[in-house]
């Protein structure tokens, strides 16, 4: 038995990507990290639009911008029973203008609770301390 | 006795779910396919669009791709370019149509030519049949369409600047029998890769030695657009500083106007290339031209428009 699950496991991972580019959304030289702002995508959130520009995770793993106010705006996909849903899926998304602070990472995220009446829960958040910058975190 | 007995019911099942799994066959038959190519007789670049590295992976295919064809071809890197062009960003398209920005550019980093892609549909998919019989039997067939624009800006001639539209069109089909399925898969993107990558080729070596050229590659990206969701859709609102409006098929107008074609852009002035006069908005008025995407056809309106038009000139002193 362990050796079949190890096996199915060892097939599954030939499907995981990654990526280690990073997506340059400033202008003139590379600056340091302590002069940017990061930013990643997690979860559900597969693709984000930073000031009209979009980052999506297939091409990026982070995108780096300067400090100040940035206009966000991305989604979260779900899958969702088709009882709930007919079509399987549902999304839930977020925009407005963000304060980004230099030498910090933040995290695009999605959470949902389940069952019928179900609510989905998009938000960005700061990775060392937690606070939420955009969005609402899931309860 | 009974642990023992659950382990080899629970072993068997896994062991029956492995070996159902590994004899599912289902066989797609890729099916190359012929794009369709569009050279427009005059660049419609808008206002919003900005350049891009945006779509990285697009980025790289079409330039492996243009490597496959012409290996005398050098590709800089797009970033590069993208900083040396815009030092103070903004990276405003139409901006390349300045000679000063162009030839500076050009001069600095020793290029000929930058083409820039703007994505407009990737394998769009539209169904036409579907029957689905769990283990049983099933059929399904569609239309795949991919669409992109390049833009091909002469660093050293900015009249030179082309705009190129490459569509891809193919239909699947698929048939499964119980766990069995065969089915085609039309190669739209990849065709449309192939296009682009020809005619920025074509494009680039014209009078060259060798067919050389050091060019760099980099994506549009209409700030304005809606963000993409699957089965959504961009509708175009405006063409210039016009209003679009829309009529859906039975006459009414309504909000939902996904199918539809524009009724109109508020004016009935013919086509008609960098036509100016004096009107009521107190600027040059100027003919411009709108390429729209409506239905399954490519629309081209000529609009009166109190925006600025980019002409395409030889500012050359």
């Amino acid at each position: 038995m362990i050796r079949v699950l190890s096996a199915i496991s060892f097939l599954l991972a030939g499907c995981a990507t990654t990526n280690d580019y990073v997506y340059k959304l400033y202008p003139g030289p590379v600056l340091d990290d302590s002069e940017l702002a990061t930013i990643r995508l997690d979860d559900g959130v597969y693709q984000m639009k930073i000031d009209g520009l979009t980052f999506h995770w297939a091409d990026y793993a982070t995108a780096k911008v300067k400090p100040g106010q940035h206009e966000i705006d991305f989604t979260a996909m779900f899958g969702v029973s088709v009882l709930v849903n007919s079509s399987g899926w549902d999304a839930a998304g977020t925009s407005g203008i963000v304060d980004l602070e230099a030498g910090r990472t933040y995290s695009a995220r999605s959470d949902r609770t389940t069952g019928y009446g179900y609510q989905m829960f998009v938000w960005i958040e700061d990775v060392d301390t937690g606070e939420v910058v955009a969005g609402s975190r899931k309860p | 006795m009974r642990t023992q007995s659950r382990l080899t019911v629970c072993s068997t099942r896994l062991a029956v779910l492995l070996i159902v799994s590994l004899c599912y066959g289902c066989v797609i038959i890729p099916v190359p396919v012929k794009p369709e190519i569009e050279v427009l007789d005059a660049v419609t670049i808008a206002e919003d669009a900005r350049v891009t590295m945006g779509p990285r992976q697009l980025l790289d295919e079409v330039a492996k791709t243009i490597i496959d064809e012409n290996q005398h071809i050098e590709i800089i890197d797009g970033l590069t370019f993208r900083d040396t062009a815009f030092p103070d960003g903004g990276w405003r398209m139409a901006d390349l149509l300045d000679p000063s920005i162009a030839r500076r550019t050009a001069d600095a980093l020793d290029v000929s030519h930058v083409a820039v892609i703007e994505i407009h549909k990737t394998n769009d998919w539209e169904e036409t049949f579907n029957v689905f019989v769990p283990l049983a039997f099933g059929a399904m067939s569609g239309e795949e369409k991919s669409r992109m624009s390049v833009t091909i800006f002469d660093l050293h001639e900015p009249s030179n600047t082309s705009e190129i539209w490459v569509t891809a069109t193919g239909k699947a089909r698929a048939f499964m029998l119980v766990i069995y399925g065969i089915g085609t898969e039309p190669l739209t993107l990849g065709s449309v890769y192939k296009g682009i990558a020809r005619e920025i080729i074509a494009a680039v070596t014209v009078g060259q030695k060798k067919d050389q050229a050091r060019i760099a590659l980099l994506a549009a990206e209409n700030i304005a657009s809606l963000p993409d969701l699957p089965g959504d859709r961009h509708i175009p609102e405006t063409c210039g500083d016009n209003q679009l409006s829309y009529q859906d098929s039975e006459g009414d107008r309504n909000g939902d106007h996904r199918d539809n074609a524009p009724v109109s852009a508020n004016s009935n002035v013919e086509a008609g290339d960098n036509e100016a006069g004096n009107d009521d908005c107190g600027r040059e008025k100027v003919a411009d031209r709108c390429r729209l995407e409506v239905g399954e056809e490519l629309v081209v309106l000529a609009v009166e428009s109190c925006a600025p038009h980019f002409e395409v000139s030889d500012n050359s002193h």
